[in-house]
């Protein structure tokens, strides 16, 4: 079989420009739109944003118990207790109570799974729970905002049955648009390879419109909301 | 398994892919007379569609009909500029790691897939849902090449299973019921026999996990291109996308050139209109933005990002002035859940990829209008499907100009050309008119039913009662009535004035 060549990039957006009345792609344009936050915002940035992020996430499905970060351990152990989870993958590197988190559930008899090298998504797929971080939080979706790095994977918050997210509430911005713009500011540097907003846990309403959680992802979020930082 | 077989229909002819041209009846008229398809796929739009209203009436009040408005100035801008912001989404997407393919049509969208699978030595294949992927057919052509692709939505995986063809932009498998289900989950993947939800989901969830961890390529669509980033964003309810996007080593998004954007902020204003839209949810619960493969330094996530932009017929439809408009589509199905047709007819009834009235401009655009000569007359033009519209595409205009178009490109018959001059004439001279108002009025009276309805109207009229009833004439022409109420009127003014 003799395939004609492949389109190249030139070919491909030459023929656009043609499309669009031009001859070739030009260096500049107008200005996009300006989105206006009269129209577009949700969220208002004053008040009581945590609230409005933990009612917002509590509407789609998340269960969000806040603490203080004194109060954290004791918060965990009892999501541990209640959910009956005996190992976890533990994503925590980025908060300062990381190790401290890690030795309290080793003594309370949950196995860790080594989750570095290439072993993250099998670590994933064995372990009852993920506890992971979360960069930050959006109020008016009661979404959790994930980004990878070297210590933030993407298996934690995705193939165990459950996900516990540690959301430090200064994390939480008001709106998308909050989130959206950063992103945009944020231009110069090298973005993560994955970002993530995750707004309640796996869901699907395939089947006659039954509503039915944890059909791929996990069936079960639970927040810890950490009010003093 | 049976995972080779293509959807077919009872008839043996492809459900999204029949002969050309296409005869839009021989499918509706069947499934009008369905009634649990009709009850099914009404009940799931309406409650979609009531849903929709009350959330954005909640987020967005009154401010909705302007954030469409500015919503459509985004789509529009970009697709205005599409060269620019092409270029701008490449240059950042290779920057990041990714490689970047050119598909002038399917054909090539599928080449370059199957080139990347033959590459990588790719045996398995996990598929996220993605409606320009089933455009070009992706799946059949995995599948011929020898790489065993499996979908891994719950209702495209159960449609696969089940040798069916989904029926919904948003909600593939709208039009069956959990029983067969049931029924196709015992017979393909040996279950045990249940019609619980619950179960059902369940046992899904195991059979793909294990086809997730053995994948080495995924497949997904894409909602957005960020231009100014060169991220793919990839929005899923049920995490299989995350997955597709995540566990194999080769993640290949197959998107449509319409789906740039420029910044993540105009992608955001988009978001919010996206799941609102779609199911009446803030975001879906996964929105990915994928930007290049995993870095050295990460722990998991695929070694190779591939994009495959995608025209197949985008670039002709930038070209026309009118038509163009449909490109603003983001796909959210807010039209299919609002049209009284589609809640009748069903999806199946399209007989393409596209369904519903989005499904009846696009689908004539990307395949030829002289092939499906009726889905631009599937349509009561009653508004809904543009008032639905997150983007404000005027749906029922552009249905409007299709029509036209058909006209033109039509010879008229001699009957019905004779009908014409004959409905002319009448029309010239007012008694004309009037006589044949009497003579219609007095025709069909005498063949109404007790209810009040023609069900079989005489002669050329016969076409038009085959589907439906017609309702007898009044007693009285509204010009008699208005003569005599004409007459009334001053009379009991003054009685009013004396009293």
């Amino acid at each position: 079989m003799n395939d004609p060549p492949p389109t190249t990039r030139e070919q491909f957006t030459g023929r656009i420009s043609r499309a669009l009345g031009k001859a070739y792609a030009p260096g500049h344009v107008p200005h996009p739109p300006a989105v206006d936050d009269e129209l577009a915002r949700v969220c208002g940035d004053d008040g009581d944003l945590v609230s409005r992020f933990a009612e917002r996430a509590a509407a789609v499905g998340v269960d969000v118990r806040r603490c203080t970060a004194g109060e954290l351990c004791e918060a965990l152990v009892d999501v541990v207790d209640e959910l009956g989870i005996g190992s976890a993958l533990l994503n925590t590197e980025r908060l300062r109570q990381h190790r401290v988190l890690g030795d309290l559930l080793r003594g309370h008899g949950v196995e860790l799974h080594e989750w570095r090298g290439d072993r993250a998504m099998a670590a994933g797929f064995a372990a009852d729970a993920g506890i992971t971080d979360a960069a930050g939080a959006i109020a008016e979706s009661g979404s959790l905002v994930l980004a990878t790095d070297g210590d933030h994977g993407r298996a934690g918050a995705l193939a165990p049955p459950v996900h516990v997210a540690i959301v430090p509430a200064s994390g939480v911005v008001a709106d998308l648009l909050d989130w959206a713009r950063a992103l945009d500011a944020d231009g110069g540097c090298a973005p993560p390879a994955c970002r993530q907003l995750v707004t309640g846990p796996s869901k699907t309403a395939d089947i006659e419109g039954v509503l039915v959680t944890g059909v791929h992802g996990p069936g079960r979020v639970v927040v810890l909301l950490i009010e003093d930082q | 398994m049976n995972e080779q077989t293509a959807p077919v229909t009872h008839e043996g002819e492809r459900v999204l892919f029949p002969p050309l041209p296409y005869d839009m009846r021989r499918r509706s008229d069947a499934a009008v007379k369905d009634d649990a398809l009709r009850a099914a796929v009404e009940a799931a739009t309406l409650t979609k569609d009531t849903a929709r209203k009350a959330t954005f009436a909640e987020a967005f009040g009154e401010r909705y009909d302007a954030l469409r408005g500015l919503a459509e100035r985004i789509k529009q801008h970009t697709l205005d500029h599409l060269d620019y912001y092409l270029d701008q989404f490449i240059d950042h997407a290779e920057a990041a790691g990714a490689t970047v393919h050119y598909a002038a049509d399917a054909a090539e969208a599928n080449r370059v897939c199957l080139g990347i699978a033959e590459r990588e030595g790719v045996r398995a294949c996990v598929k996220a849902k993605s409606m320009v992927t089933e455009e070009v057919r992706l799946l059949e052509a995995l599948q011929a090449a020898g790489v065993e692709t499996l979908e891994t939505d719950l209702g495209e995986f159960i449609l696969q299973l089940d040798g069916d063809a989904p029926s919904h932009i948003v909600t593939p498998m709208i039009h069956k019921d959990r029983a067969s289900v049931g029924r196709a989950f015992e017979r393909e993947l040996g279950a045990a026999y249940t019609d619980e939800p619950d179960a059902l989901t369940a046992i899904a969830r195991e059979h793909l996990r294990d086809k997730y961890r053995r994948a080495d390529m995924g497949v997904t669509g894409g909602n957005f291109l960020v231009a100014g980033s060169g991220s793919v964003v990839v929005c899923t309810n049920e995490g299989n996308g995350t997955f597709c996007a995540s566990t194999p080593r080769v993640h290949v998004a197959v998107v449509g050139i319409e789906k740039l954007v420029p910044t993540f902020e105009h992608a955001a204003v988009l978001l919010k209109l996206l799941a609102r839209s779609s199911t009446a949810q803030p975001l879906t619960v996964y929105t990915d933005i994928l930007t290049g493969p995993k870095r050295r330094d990460e722990h998991d996530g695929p070694e190779q990002l591939h994009v495959v932009l995608v025209d197949n017929g985008r670039t002709e439809l930038l070209a026309d002035p009118v038509m163009r408009d449909t490109l603003r589509c983001i796909r959210c199905g807010a039209c299919l859940n609002a049209c009284p047709v589609y809640r009748t007819v069903g999806g199946h009834s399209y007989g393409a990829v596209y369904t519903g009235p989005i499904g009846a401009l696009v689908t004539p655009m990307l395949k030829g209008l002289t092939n499906y000569p009726d889905l631009p007359q599937a349509s009561s033009l009653c508004g809904a499907c543009g008032e639905a519209c997150p983007v404000n595409i005027d749906i029922p205009h552009l249905l409007v100009h299709l029509r036209n178009e058909l006209n033109a490109q039509r010879v008229a018959g001699r009957a019905e050309r004779r009908a014409f001059k004959l409905y002319a004439w009448v029309l010239k001279k007012p008694w004309r008119y009037r006589w044949a108002s009497r003579l219609v009025r007095f025709v069909l009276r005498r063949r109404a039913d007790d209810d009040g309805y023609v069900t079989r109207a005489p002669g050329p009229g016969k076409g038009w009662t085959e589907t439906r009833d017609l309702p007898a004439p009044a007693k009285q022409s509204f010009r008699q009535w208005w003569k005599q109420n004409k007459r009334d009127e001053p009379q009991r003014h003054r009685d009013t004035e004396v009293n």
